[in-house]
């Protein structure tokens, strides 16, 4: 597993240089009454990367980013900004700021008014407060629209003013609660290319929390996946998306093909049984302590982007499969199938492909490279 | 054929809405609208018990010129200018605490207090008439425990009718201060904590703004009634704690001048008038902003 996070990284542009990270969680738990929210989470993020924290809803991801901001107090565990501990440092001092999903911009203040909120109550001299509220408005090309009222903005442009009000206080790490959750999908993607260029202009760590994978994938350096409070998964899109260590993980990211298999070998080159083949599989990915050995059940993992659909028998490893569903979707084609055992495979083909119709024969083949083994088995 | 159902439809609306609507104008028109005629008229006219009826500006010049009245016009807006204010600072607290922190107390809370509205304003103004008395609850407890040796004059003063005015209408500050605060996003509190905001620029930049449109609808509710407010200072008023509205139930019963006591109600009126226009105007103002 190790083998294959620091190959991505190397991939990735370089060693990291080791510095006191912007933030670090250690051994964090959060209970509320019985209900554990948040179990025993320990992470890095270091000064300007783009950090997501991504899970479905009720996976601890909001409960955890409260907690940098200060607004929950970890029931255990320590949080430290900058190397000093915060744990006990209430929201109005900590160098962080929060931008929120619903924006909550002040209704009866301008939109000048509402960035200078935050340097205003630092009590810094008049012409330093205007100097920095117009850098931040210029920063989300905002400059224009300084003295409306947040009511006369579309939802874009109030989110733009959330983020200049948090930016403006210049924070060592800045969370985003969902922040573009609120917009239509066109807008969103225009929003998530716009913030990840506004966080490369000002160098400031960026936590963001989403449940869109797709959102994650697109801005972060590095993103830990959660599900019940636990972090699944930590690493760079890359090393997530085609290295799963969980089937939670390989699920949640994309669409994934998990086909049941039996392990035969492990280590550098691992190989699985499927039914009568032998199939060799690029990775294999595990977490520690459940390190699979000869004879266990695992999942071998496909991206439907990696098959390739053909209807003669070619040479190789190959799983035969009649087709169900043939969609167009524009950019390609997703061709719902059928395996050995009735197991459903998905695979994308170009839209230039073969005329395939429901009920055909057909064949599918996979790059052993791209292919991954997980421990957990299909269930 | 579809536009003429709807056109009859809308003339049967109109003919429905004149039979709905007339009862309530009627009785408006015979009952408020009347009254008020017929008292425009009588204050310009010499209506005293020897005046003959006919037309006068001297009401008028009387009701603002004359020092006596023009200090009892003063002591009813100090006396109920300093209730309201009281009734502010009792309530903001009281309404936060009914929106932000009452939990499941909420609703017990607010019922409890529409209920001490409930009780009848008489009983209610012999009550403090008892405790503000010489030897009254209060200057006995403050007696017990040594804050005073000689009862305070505290029943028959201006300080009489402001406790009382200021404790009467509780229930109609906190509700309407309440749902403003009930509106605001509990987001935004902490919006402000997270850009540093302590509890007091909290307060100043984001609940007070935000509240005004309750504390201008209370002011609506509330001012008016207490401006012209008979009972209270009637009952534990005296000759201090004197109001406006018993000068005019003098000026018809007691001296019978019907013009003076019309003219005077009509300078109440105006005060009013005006009072509820500004508060209009600043709860527009509000509104633009928010």
């Amino acid at each position: 597993m190790s083998t294959v996070g620091e190959r991505d990284r190397a991939e990735a542009g370089g060693a990291r240089v080791p510095a006191t990270p912007a933030l670090e969680l250690d051994r964090v738990t959060k209970r509320f009454d019985d209900v554990v929210a948040v179990d025993d989470v320990s992470l890095a993020v270091d000064r300007g990367e783009f950090f997501s924290l991504l899970g479905p809803s009720g996976c601890g991801k909001t409960t955890t980013l409260r907690m940098l901001a200060g607004f929950e107090e970890p029931t255990e565990g320590r949080l430290l900004l900058d190397g000093v501990d915060a744990t006990q440092i209430p929201p109005f001092k900590r160098p962080t700021n929060l931008v929120f999903q619903n924006y909550a911009l002040f209704p009866h203040m301008s939109v000048y008014r509402n960035v200078a909120f935050g340097p205003r109550r630092a009590r810094l001299p008049k012409p330093e407060i205007d100097r920095r509220v117009r850098e931040a408005l210029h920063t989300v090309q905002m400059d224009a629209l300084a003295d409306r009222m947040p009511t006369q903005l579309s939802g874009g442009q109030q989110q733009r003013v959330g983020l200049a009000r948090a930016l403006v206080n210049d924070p060592l790490v800045l969370l985003l609660d969902e922040p573009l959750g609120a917009l239509d999908l066109k807008l969103r993607k225009e929003m998530q290319i716009e913030l990840k260029r506004i966080q490369r202009e000002v160098g400031i760590s960026f936590v963001y929390v989403t449940h869109d994978q797709e959102e994650a994938m697109t801005m972060s350096d590095r993103i830990a996946v959660m599900s019940h409070g636990r972090v699944e998964q930590l690493g760079t899109p890359r090393e997530i998306y085609f290295h799963p260590t969980t089937r939670f993980v390989a699920d949640f990211i994309g669409t994934a093909n998990l086909l049941p298999a039996t392990l035969v070998r492990s280590g550098e080159r691992p190989q699985v049984r499927i039914g009568e083949l032998v199939a060799e599989a690029g990775s294999i990915g595990s977490l520690p302590g459940r390190e699979a050995v000869e004879g266990d059940p695992v999942s071998l993992m496909v991206r439907p982007e990696t098959l390739r659909v053909v209807r003669e028998r070619p040479e190789g490893i190959a799983l035969p499969v009649v087709v169900g569903e043939v969609i167009f979707q524009g950019t390609g084609i997703r061709l719902d199938l059928r395996g050995p055992g009735e197991a459903p495979i998905v695979a994308l083909v170009p839209a230039d492909a073969a005329d395939w119709r429901p009920g055909d024969r057909a064949h599918v083949q996979w790059d052993p490279d791209r292919a991954h083994v997980v421990v957990e088995p299909a269930s | 054929m579809s536009a003429r159902v709807s056109s009859s439809g809308v003339a049967f609306g109109r003919r429905t809405a004149a039979a709905v609507l007339a009862s309530p104008v009627l009785t408006l028109l015979v009952f408020f609208a009347g009254p008020l005629i017929y008292l425009t008229w009588v204050s310009f006219t010499r209506a005293d018990i020897v005046g003959d009826g006919s037309f006068t500006f001297d009401n008028y010049a009387e009701v603002l010129g004359e020092p006596i009245y023009r200090s009892i016009f003063l002591d009813t807006i100090v006396i109920t200018v300093t209730a309201m204010l009281i009734l502010f600072l009792v309530a903001f607290p009281i309404a936060s605490f009914l929106a932000f922190r009452a939990g499941k107390w909420e609703i017990p809370m607010l019922l409890a207090l529409v209920l001490t509205d409930e009780l009848n304003p008489l009983i209610r103004l012999y009550a403090w008439q008892i405790v503000m008395n010489k030897e009254g609850v209060l200057n006995r407890f403050l007696e017990a425990i040594g804050l005073i040796d000689e009862p305070l004059t505290i029943l028959f003063t201006k300080t009489a009718v402001v406790v009382v005015l200021a404790t009467g209408s509780l229930a109609f500050v906190v509700i309407p201060i309440y749902a403003a605060l009930k509106t605001v996003n509990r987001s935004l509190i902490e919006a402000a904590r997270d850009l540093g905001a302590g509890w007091v620029a909290i307060l100043r930049e984001v609940l007070l703004p935000l509240a005004a449109t309750g504390f201008i609808a209370a002011i609506i509710i509330v001012f008016v009634p207490m401006l012209s407010d008979f009972a209270s200072p009637a009952v534990v008023g005296g000759r201090e704690g004197y109001m406006i509205a018993s000068l005019i139930e003098e000026e018809f019963n007691a001296r019978g001048d019907w013009g003076v006591g019309s003219a005077l109600s009509f300078v109440v009126l105006a005060i009013s008038a005006v009072m509820v226009w500004m508060s209009i105007k600043i709860s527009k103002v509000g509104r633009l902003q928010a």
